[in-house]
C-alpha cells in the first residue's frame, strides 16, 4: 500500500500559537481527505514516529451535503469529505479556513456566517394553516436560476475566497446575498423585499462588494454568486430610487 | 411566560418540524443540536415524498397511499399515525410550497410524480435528487425566522448526554456538553422531544452521516426508555405511545427517533414525509401534557440537575483515565463490519450469535481504551467515545431483537427462517436494558383499520369508507 503525507496546520486553542505536523498515511486511490483523517485517527502518530494528539476535524453528512468539512486544501477551500487525494500534489496541505476564529487545528467557528442568515430574513413568513393563495409557478428560467441558489451548502468557501470578508469588515458575503436573491425569484418573496433591502443598504450590505469575483471560482456547487449579486445591487438601487420618490 | 419549557434534541425535518409548528403557535422552544443541518441525516434523503394530491385523477386514493405504507411496514406501523399521515400529506405539501419549495416541474408546469418500488401509483413529488436537502432548507430558513423573532433559542454545536429524571419518574429536561468548551450544562424543561434520528451510523461508512449513530437513543435506553424493533435495519427506534411519548413521562420522540411510522420496512418516499408529520403533530401532544402537569419544572429543585451534571462529570473521566491500548475508531470500524457482517441483510441463529459474541468482546475493549486527547476542549475523542459506549448497547439490542423473531418480515431477513410468521410475531420488539443484556418483551399491534388476512386485505372499521 502506498503512503501519502498529510501536512497539518495545527492549534491547541484559539489563543494558542499554530504549529505544523506532518503525518504519514496510507493510501489507496480514490480516497478523500476525509478517509485520510480517519486514518490519523486511527493512528495518531506523526512522521516521526511520536505519537500525539488526533487532529480534530469537522465531520457532517460525509456526502458533499453540509459544508461542515469545509477546509484549506492546498490552499484553497474544499470539502474535505469530497476532495479526491488522488489530484492533489504531494504533501497535501491542510489548513483551517483563515477567515473564521479557530476553535481547533481544522476546526473553526462560523457562527458570524449563521447570525448574517438570520439578520438577511431570507425566508417567507407563512404558516402551516394559512390559507393557500394559489401557487404562482415560476418560469423555467427562474426555475433554473432557483435550483441553483438553492444548492449551497453554507459551506462558507465563497466568504474565504473574498477579499472583503474578513474580521475588519462587516460585509455578510455572497452566500447571504445569494439567499436573498433566491428567495426574491419567488413572488411570495418579494412581498418583504423591502425590509430584507434596508439590510443590504446598511453597512456590511451589497455595497461592499469589491466585484471581484473569486466567490464564483470557489463555489464547490459552481453557483453564479456574481449574478445574485447584481440583481440585489440593482434591486437595492431601485428600492433607493422608490423610496426617495416616497 | 420567558422561560422555554420544551427542550427539542436534534435539527433534522422531524427536530425542525417540531419547532417550527410550536413557535407558529407562539410557543417558545429550545433546539439543541450537535451539529445543525451538517448532524442530520434528512439531508442526504433522496427518495421524495408522497402525497396523494386532490386535484389528480388518476385512480390513487389517500386510502391506497395508507393500505400500501402499512403492507410495506408489514403491519408493524402504528396504523393512526400513518393514517393521518396520508391525510394530512398533501398539506405539507402546498405548505412547503407556500414557504418557498419548488417540486420538479415538466414544461407545462404541472408537477411531476415518480412511481417508486412498492408503490401502486406514481404519487411521489421530488426536488431533482435533492428532495431531503430542500427541505431541510426550507425548514431552516423558517428556523431562523423564528430565531430572529425570539420563539426558537438554538443551541447548536451541543452534545446530549442524558435526560433528568426526577424521583417519580418524570422527565424534567436534559443535560448536555458543550462541542468546544466541554461545558455541561443542564436545560431544564416540561417536555423533552427527542428528534435524534436513527441509527444508520452503526455501521462505518455510514449512509446516514456522521452523527445519526443511534448513540442518543443509546443514551436514553439505558436510563430505562424502552427501544423498539430495532432489528428491522434502519426502521426502528425509540418506543413510543399513541401521544409520541416514551415510557418516561414527558419525554416524546419523533421522526425516524421513533418507531412509530416506518414498521418493517419503509414505503420509498414516505421517511421525509413521517418527519414532517411526526414533528407538527407534536405540539399539541406536548402542550396537552404540560397542562395536565401538576408541578412544572420551575419548582423542582435544582439539585436534581446538579446531580446529573456531576454523574456525566463523572462519565466522561471514565473514558479520561482508561489506560489500555485500544484505538476508539479501530473498535468503531470493527463495530460498523460485524454489524454488516453478522447482523446485515443475510442473517442466521449462526451469524446473530456471532455478532453477539463479538459485539461483547468489543465491549470488554472498550475498557481498555487509550484515548490520545485528554483535553477539555473541542475533544472529538472524548464525545466519540462516549457515544460509541452507547452504540454498543444499541448494537446489542440490534442482535439480540434480531436472534429472538424467528421470521422474516420487511428489512429483518433470517435465513433459517425465510417465512413470515404472523401468528408469533404480529408483534412490536420492545426492548428493555438491564445490565446483563437487552430484555424483549412483544407487544401486540392494534390492527385499527387493516388486518393482514389473505386474500384481500379487510377493512375492519367503518369510517374507513369516509376518507377521500
Amino acid at each position: 500500500m502506498e503512503t501519502i503525507t498529510l501536512k497539518i496546520k495545527r492549534q491547541e486553542r484559539p489563543e494558542a500559537p499554530y504549529y505544523w505536523e506532518d503525518f504519514k498515511v496510507s493510501y489507496t486511490p480514490g480516497m478523500t481527505v476525509t478517509a485520510l483523517l480517519t486514518q490519523i485517527q486511527k493512528k495518531p502518530i506523526n512522521d516521526r514516529g511520536e505519537a500525539t494528539q488526533s487532529v480534530v476535524y469537522e465531520n457532517g453528512c460525509c456526502q458533499g451535503a453540509c459544508g461542515a468539512c469545509t477546509m484549506l486544501i492546498n490552499g484553497r477551500p474544499r470539502l474535505a469529505c469530497s476532495t479526491i487525494a488522488d489530484h492533489l500534489s504531494a504533501p497535501i496541505v491542510l489548513e483551517p479556513l483563515t477567515k473564521f476564529p479557530v476553535i481547533r487545528d481544522l476546526v473553526v467557528d462560523r457562527s458570524r456566517f449563521f447570525n448574517d442568515l438570520i439578520r438577511a430574513s431570507s425566508w417567507i413568513s407563512s404558516d402551516f394553516n394559512n390559507p393557500d393563495a394559489g401557487l404562482v409557478i415560476p418560469s423555467e428560467s427562474i426555475q433554473k436560476s432557483y435550483r441553483e441558489l438553492s444548492s449551497c451548502t453554507f459551506c462558507g468557501s465563497c466568504l474565504e475566497a473574498c477579499p472583503q470578508y474578513n474580521s475588519r469588515s462587516s460585509f455578510v458575503g455572497a452566500a447571504v446575498i445569494g439567499q436573498i436573491r433566491l428567495i426574491h425569484l419567488l413572488p411570495m418573496g418579494r412581498m418583504e423585499a423591502s425590509q430584507r433591502l434596508s439590510i443590504m443598504m446598511e453597512e456590511g450590505g451589497v455595497e461592499d462588494c469589491g466585484h471581484v469575483g473569486n466567490c464564483v471560482k470557489a463555489c464547490p456547487e459552481g453557483i453564479d454568486l456574481r449574478s445574485a449579486i447584481a440583481r440585489i445591487e440593482r434591486e437595492v438601487t431601485v428600492e433607493a430610487v422608490r423610496r426617495l420618490l416616497g | 411566560m420567558t422561560e422555554s419549557t420544551i427542550v427539542i434534541v436534534g435539527s433534522g425535518v422531524s427536530g425542525m418540524s417540531a419547532a417550527v409548528s410550536a413557535a407558529q403557535k407562539g410557543i417558545s422552544i429550545t433546539l439543541i443540536s450537535n451539529a445543525g443541518l451538517a448532524g442530520a441525516s434528512s439531508l442526504l434523503d433522496q427518495e421524495g415524498l408522497n402525497a396523494v394530491m386532490p386535484w389528480k385523477n388518476d385512480g390513487d386514493s389517500i386510502e391506497r397511499h395508507f393500505e400500501e405504507s402499512i403492507e410495506t411496514s408489514q403491519f408493524l406501523a402504528r396504523q393512526d399515525f400513518v393514517r393521518h399521515m396520508c391525510e394530512e400529506a398533501p398539506r405539507f405539501v402546498s405548505y412547503l410550497e407556500r414557504i418557498g419549495l419548488l417540486f420538479s416541474r415538466s414544461a407545462t408546469g404541472a408537477p411531476l410524480f415518480k412511481k417508486l418500488k412498492d408503490h401502486s401509483h406514481p404519487r411521489t413529488l421530488f426536488c431533482e435528487e435533492r428532495t431531503g436537502f430542500q427541505i431541510s432548507q426550507i425548514l431552516n430558513q423558517q428556523v431562523r425566522r423564528f430565531e430572529k423573532a425570539g420563539l426558537i433559542q438554538r443551541r447548536e454545536g451541543w452534545e446530549f448526554l442524558s435526560v433528568v429524571i426526577d424521583q417519580r419518574g418524570v422527565c424534567r429536561g436534559i443535560t448536555a456538553m458543550d462541542r468546544t468548551t466541554m461545558e455541561i450544562k443542564s436545560y431544564p424543561a416540561d417536555a423533552v422531544v427527542m428528534a435524534s434520528g436513527s441509527y444508520g451510523g452503526l455501521c462505518m461508512p455510514s449512509k446516514g452521516g456522521y452523527f445519526c449513530d443511534g448513540s442518543a437513543a443509546g443514551a436514553l435506553y439505558g436510563q430505562g426508555v424502552f427501544l423498539a424493533n430495532l432489528e428491522f435495519t434502519g426502521t426502528g427506534g425509540i418506543w413510543v405511545d399513541h401521544r409520541q411519548m416514551t415510557n418516561i413521562e414527558g419525554l416524546f420522540a419523533v421522526g425516524s427517533a421513533s418507531m412509530a411510522y416506518q414498521g418493517a420496512q419503509s414505503l420509498p418516499g414516505n421517511r421525509l414525509l413521517s418527519n414532517l408529520h411526526s414533528g407538527f403533530s407534536l405540539v399539541d401532544s406536548s402542550v396537552h401534557y404540560i397542562s395536565s402537569l401538576e408541578n412544572k419544572v420551575s419548582q423542582i429543585s435544582p439539585d436534581l440537575f446538579l446531580e446529573e451534571i456531576r454523574r456525566q462529570h463523572f462519565f466522561n473521566q471514565t473514558f479520561l483515565d482508561r489506560s489500555g491500548n485500544e484505538n476508539l475508531y479501530e473498535l468503531k470500524t470493527e463495530l460498523g463490519d460485524c454489524i454488516t457482517q453478522y447482523a446485515g441483510v443475510n442473517r442466521s441463529e449462526g451469524s446473530l450469535k456471532k455478532g453477539e459474541e463479538k459485539i461483547r468482546e468489543l465491549d470488554s475493549r472498550l475498557k481498555k481504551l487509550n484515548l490520545s486527547d485528554h483535553s477539555n476542549w473541542r475533544n472529538h475523542e472524548l464525545l466519540d467515545a462516549r457515544r460509541f459506549y452507547y452504540m454498543l448497547d444499541v448494537a446489542l439490542a440490534v442482535v439480540k431483537g434480531a436472534l429472538l423473531r424467528r421470521e422474516s418480515r420487511g428489512t429483518h431477513q433470517r435465513e433459517d427462517y425465510p417465512k413470515r410468521d404472523d401468528r408469533n410475531f404480529l408483534k412490536t420488539t420492545k426492548i428493555a436494558f438491564t445490565p446483563l443484556g437487552p430484555e424483549i418483551e412483544y407487544e401486540d399491534i392494534h390492527l385499527k383499520y387493516l388486518k393482514p388476512q389473505a386474500p384481500a386485505l379487510a377493512v375492519v372499521d367503518e369510517s374507513w369508507n369516509r376518507v377521500g
